[in-house]
C-alpha cells in the first residue's frame, strides 16, 4: 500500500474509477441504444449466467452479502440519479417496465407487453398485477404516470433519466386502467424501450414519492429484490430481501425472493481498504481492487477475480483541435503513434489490461476493425511526421521546437491518478520529442478548464453497449457548453452522428456510425489508451455472480456456501 | 470567580462571532463566481445556477446575507448541501457523534498510557524504567499515524482476527483499533509532557519543605506535585483535544469510519460550500468550547490564575 493512498482526495482510487466522477460525461449515458437482438453482447470473461438448477424456494438463511464499493452515491431516488455507483443500488431496489438480458435482449419486467406505434412517439404498455411496492402498496398504472412525472418535475434537476425524458419530448403518461398504459413523446424515440429497461427510469412508489418529498433520495421505495433498510452516510447501504418477491426477468437464474437475506453496501474509498476488508472476510465482494494484489491473491486461490471488459467508449484522450500544436493533423497522429499501448496497460494493470486503438471498444455494437488499424505503435514514423510540420529538436534537448516554441502538450490531470500511470504516458510522448506539461487540480477546476478550452488533450471514457455517446461527445452543437472537447467541427461527422441517433433501420445506423469512426480516426481526434476493465475480487463463498448488460453486479441470483 | 467566568465566557461569545463572519465570507472569497465554481461539472443548467443563487440568497447586499445567514445558523439551520439537498446541520449531526467518540476515546487512552509512563518515569527519574518509558514515548512519536493505523490492521484484523479494519457503525470493537491510531501517539506526548512537568515540580522549594515536614511521599506526590504539575499538562490537552479532532481525518479515511474530517474533505473536494461552511464553523465551535472549559479547569486546579 502506497502512502499517497490515504490522501482521502482518492476517493476511487483505481484509474478507471477516476472518470466516474472526473467528467461529468464520462458516466452519465443518457442516450439511445440499438433495437434488441442486433448487439453483440458485451464479453464477459466469464459467462454471463451460470446458470445453477433452478429452485423455486431459495434456501431460507442466505446470509449477508457485503460488498465494497469506492464511491458513495448521491441519491437513490431512480429519477434523479446520474452515477455509476447510484445504478449500482438501484439495481437491486427497483424494477423498470421492461428488462433486458446479458444479451441484450428485451424481456417483460414491470410490464407483460409493450407495443409501440408506427413513428415510435406512442408505447402502449400491459402491466403485471401481482406486484406490490416495499411499502405494501399495489403498483398500478399510475406509479408508472407518477414516477415518469416525478423525474421531469421541478424536484429533480438535471438527472439520467431527466435527460432521456426531455431530449425526447415527454408529454404525458395516459393511464387508460389499472393495468393499461400510453407513454406519449412528441418527438420519436425509437430507443425508448430499451431505455425503459434500465435504472434511471425504474417505477417509484406513488406514496412514498408524496410522502417523502424532497428525502425520497434517501427513503426509495421500489418493487425490487432487494428492500431499502437504512443508509448511514460515509459508511453502508443496507438492504434486505423482499419476500415477496415474484416477479424477476425470465433470464434470470432462479425464481422467486432472492437467496441472500441482505446485501451491505459499504462505502470504502480506499481500494487498499476494500483489499484488507476482503482479506479479513469483512466483505465479501470487493469492487476495483489494485490490479497487481487482486492477481496475487486470485493466484493464491484466497480469492476469485471477475472482470468486465466494458463496451462503449474506452479510456482515451480527446485531443484539443483548436490549440496549438494539436491543431496540427500531424502532431495528432504522432501522438497516437508514440505511445505503446500494449505495454502501457500490462504495465499498470498487468493481466487485467486490454489496449484499446480506436474510439469504440471492440465489443460495442457497430465496431469498425478498420478504424482501429489505423495506428499502432511506430516512434521513426511520429518522428517523421513531426519533422514534416517542422518540429525539430535543434538545440538537442529531446525537446522539438519550431519558431523558437517547444512542442508542449498542456495535460491537465486529477491527483487521484496514479502518478505512475501519468509517468509512463509522458514518457512516451516525450521520447518522441513532446514537452509534456502536467497540471494537477480537481475536478471543478479541470471542469472549468475544460469548458474554457484550456488543454491539449483530456482524458475520457463512457460505458454503453451501443456508440450513441459518440453523438454527445463528437457533434459539433457540444463544443461549446457541451462536451465534445475535441472542439472538432465535421459536416459529414455531424451527420453521421445524428442520423445514427434518429434512424430506425438498423443498417444505415450501422453504417453511420462506422462513418463516424472512420472520421474520428483518421483525424486522430482521439488517443486511445485502453479499454475500461472492470474488476472485482470475491470471496470463493460467493456464487452464481453475474454481471448485467453494462456490468454491474447481477446480485439478485447470487447466493453464498457456508 | 463569577467575574473570571463571565469575562471567560463573553470572549468565547466575541470569538465565535468572528468566526462566524470568517466562515460567511468564504463564499464571497472563491475567485470568479462562487456559483459556477461551486457547480464545477456537475449536473446543472442556466435555470439550477439561477435557482441556486436565488437559494444561497447571493442577489442581496452582503450585510443582508450576512444577517439572514446568522440568524439562521442561530436556528440551527446551516443550509443545504449543493450536492444532494441533505440539510448540514443533518449532516453534520450524523457524523459528529463518530468523530467526538473516536476522539474522546483517544484522549482517554492518551491520558492513561502517558500519565501512567509520565509518572513512571518521572519518579524512577534516571533509572532504566525511565529510559524504557522515554524510549517508548519517542518511538510513539515517531511512527506516522497512517503506518501505524496499517501495522495495527495488519497485526489485529489480517492476522489475528480480532478487531475490524473496518470501523462501521457504533460497536466498541470497531473503535479500538483507530482509538490505538490515533491515541497512542498522543499518549507519547502526554507522558513527555506529564514527566518534564513533575521533575519540573518535584525540584520546588516547597516540595523539599513538604518532604522536610515529614508529609508521606505518597501525600507529597498527589497533593502538592501532581496538582501543580498537572496546569501546563491541562493546558496541552485543550490543544490536543483541537488536534484529535483534526487528526481523526486520517484515521476515519484509513478505517472508512464516518466522521465530520472525512465530511470536511468530500465537501472540499466537491466544492459543497454550505457543507464547508457548517463543518468549518461546527469545528470552531468546538475548539472555542473546549478552550474556555480548559481555562476554567484551571481555576479550579489553581486558584492564583482567577484572581489575576
Amino acid at each position: 500500500m502506497k502512502r499517497e493512498k490515504f490522501s482521502p482526495l482518492i476517493a476511487t482510487l483505481a484509474i478507471i474509477s477516476f472518470l466516474l466522477g472526473a467528467c461529468g460525461q464520462a458516466t452519465p449515458a443518457a442516450e439511445t441504444q440499438a433495437p434488441a437482438n442486433t448487439q453483440a453482447a458485451p464479453v464477459a470473461t466469464e459467462a454471463p449466467t451460470a446458470a445453477p438448477v433452478p429452485t423455486d424456494t431459495p434456501d431460507p438463511s442466505g446470509g449477508v452479502l457485503t460488498l465494497g464499493m469506492g464511491s458513495e452515491p448521491e441519491t437513490l431516488d431512480p429519477g434523479d440519479a446520474v452515477y455509476v455507483q447510484e445504478q449500482f443500488v438501484l439495481i437491486s431496489l427497483f424494477d423498470s417496465l421492461l428488462s433486458e438480458a446479458p444479451d441484450a435482449s428485451l424481456h417483460p419486467g414491470l410490464a407483460i407487453s409493450w407495443q409501440p406505434n408506427t413513428d415510435y412517439t406512442e408505447f402502449s404498455f400491459k402491466l403485471r398485477q401481482d406486484v406490490k411496492f416495499h411499502d405494501g402498496t399495489p403498483f398500478t398504472g399510475k406509479a408508472v404516470k407518477a414516477s415518469f412525472d416525478h423525474i421531469i418535475s421541478q424536484d429533480v434537476l438535471e438527472s439520467g433519466g431527466k435527460t432521456l425524458l426531455v431530449d425526447h419530448k415527454y408529454s404525458e403518461t395516459v393511464v387508460t386502467d389499472d393495468y393499461n398504459i400510453t407513454v406519449k413523446f412528441t418527438a420519436p424515440y425509437p430507443t425508448f424501450l430499451r431505455d425503459a429497461a434500465r435504472q434511471w427510469l425504474s417505477i417509484s412508489s406513488p406514496a412514498a414519492l408524496e410522502k417523502y418529498g424532497k428525502d425520497y433520495g434517501r427513503n426509495p421505495v421500489g418493487t425490487g429484490p432487494f428492500k431499502f433498510v437504512k443508509w448511514d452516510a460515509q459508511s453502508q447501504i443496507v438492504l434486505e430481501r423482499n419476500p415477496d418477491y415474484n416477479w424477476g426477468p425470465e433470464f434470470a437464474a432462479h425464481q422467486g425472493p432472492t437467496y441472500l437475506d441482505q446485501v451491505v453496501f459499504r462505502i470504502l474509498p480506499e481500494a487498499a481498504t476494500r483489499l484488507t476488508a476482503l482479506q479479513t472476510g469483512e466483505l465479501l465482494i470487493a469492487s476495483e481492487p489494485p490490479a497487481l494484489d487482486a492477481i496475487e491473491l486470485s493466484n493464491s486461490g484466497q480469492a476469485v477475480v471477475k472482470t468486465f471488459a466494458q463496451p462503449g467508449i474506452p479510456a482515451i484522450m480527446m485531443v484539443n483541435t483548436e490549440k496549438e500544436p494539436t491543431n496540427d493533423l500531424n502532431v495528432r497522429k504522432a501522438m497516437i503513434l508514440a505511445i505503446n499501448q500494449d505495454e502501457l496497460v500490462k504495465t499498470a494493470f498487468k493481466e487485467l489490461g486490454i489496449p484499446s486503438y480506436s474510439v469504440l471498444s471492440p465489443t460495442t455494437w457497430s465496431f469498425d476493425e478498420k478504424s482501429a488499424n489505423l495506428y499502432r505503435f511506430n516512434l521513426d514514423e511520429a518522428g517523421r511526421l513531426l519533422d514534416e510540420s517542422g518540429w525539430k529538436d535543434s538545440n538537442g534537448d529531446g525537446i522539438r521546437e519550431k519558431n523558437g516554441q517547444n512542442l508542449t502538450l498542456d495535460y491537465i490531470t486529477s491527483p487521484i491518478w496514479e502518478e505512475a500511470f501519468n509517468e509512463l504516458l509522458s514518457g512516451y510522448l516525450q521520447k518522441a520529442g513532446f514537452e509534456v506539461k502536467m497540471r494537477a487540480m480537481d475536478d471543478a477546476g479541470i471542469a472549468s478548464e475544460a469548458a474554457a478550452g484550456k488543454y491539449s488533450f483530456l482524458y475520457m471514457y463512457w460505458t454503453r453497449a451501443d456508440p450513441s455517446p459518440l453523438r454527445i461527445l463528437f457533434h459539433s452543437s457540444n463544443i461549446n457548453g457541451g462536451s465534445a472537447y475535441t472542439r472538432f467541427a465535421n459536416a459529414d461527422l455531424d451527420k453521421a452522428l445524428a442520423d445514427g441517433d434518429t434512424q430506425t433501420d438498423e443498417n444505415v445506423r450501422k453504417q453511420d456510425y462506422v462513418t463516424a469512426q472512420k472520421i474520428i480516426m483518421e483525424n486522430a481526434l482521439v488517443l486511445p489508451l485502453f479499454t475500461v476493465n472492470t474488476v472485482y475480487l470475491m470471496s470463493p463463498k460467493v456464487q452464481n455472480f453475474s454481471f448485467d448488460l453494462e456490468g454491474y453486479p447481477w446480485i439478485y441470483d447470487i447466493s453464498l456456501t457456508k | 470567580m463569577v467575574n473570571y467566568l463571565i469575562r471567560r465566557l463573553l470572549t468565547s461569545v466575541l470569538v465565535i462571532f468572528g468566526i462566524s463572519v470568517l466562515v460567511f465570507s468564504i463564499i464571497h472569497l472563491v475567485p470568479g463566481d462562487a456559483v459556477s465554481a461551486m457547480l464545477g461539472r456537475q449536473k446543472v443548467n442556466a435555470q439550477t445556477v439561477a435557482q441556486l443563487r436565488e437559494q444561497l440568497g447571493l442577489n442581496d447586499p452582503i450585510p443582508v446575507q450576512y444577517g439572514r445567514y446568522l440568524s439562521k445558523a442561530l436556528r440551527g439551520d446551516l443550509g443545504e448541501s449543493i450536492l444532494n439537498y441533505v440539510p448540514v446541520s443533518k449532516a453534520i449531526s450524523e457524523q459528529l457523534p463518530s468523530t467526538l467518540a473516536l476522539a474522546f476515546s483517544a484522549l482517554l487512552l492518551a491520558l492513561m498510557v502517558g500519565f501512567v509512563l509520565g509518572l513512571m518515569a518521572a519518579l524512577a527519574h534516571g533509572t532504566w524504567l525511565d529510559t524504557l518509558a522515554m524510549g517508548l514515548s519517542v518511538s510513539g512519536l515517531s511512527i506516522p499515524t497512517f503506518w501505524l493505523g496499517l501495522l495495527l490492521i495488519l497485526l489485529f484484523s489480517v492476522n489475528l482476527g480480532w478487531f475490524p479494519s473496518i470501523s462501521t457503525g457504533s460497536s466498541l470493537a470497531a473503535l479500538v483499533l483507530p482509538t490505538l491510531t490515533l491515541g497512542l501517539p498522543e499518549a507519547a506526548v502526554v507522558a513527555r509532557m506529564v514527566r518534564a512537568s513533575m521533575l519540573d515540580v518535584l525540584g520546588k522549594e516547597y516540595i523539599t519543605a513538604a518532604r522536610a515536614k515529614g508529609v508521606p511521599q505518597a501525600m507529597v506526590i498527589m497533593k502538592h506535585a501532581l496538582r501543580n504539575a498537572l496546569i501546563p499538562v491541562v493546558t496541552f490537552l485543550g490543544l490536543q483535544m483541537a488536534y484529535l479532532l483534526g487528526g481523526s481525518t486520517i484515521v476515519e479515511t484509513m478505517f472508512a469510519r464516518q466522521g465530520i474530517g472525512r465530511l470536511a474533505v468530500q465537501a472540499i473536494s466537491n466544492r459543497d460550500y454550505p457543507m464547508v461552511q457548517g463543518v468549518v464553523l461546527v469545528t470552531a465551535i468546538i475548539y472555542v468550547l473546549i478552550n474556555t472549559f480548559t481555562d476554567i479547569t484551571y481555576t479550579i486546579l489553581n486558584p492564583r490564575i482567577r484572581l489575576k
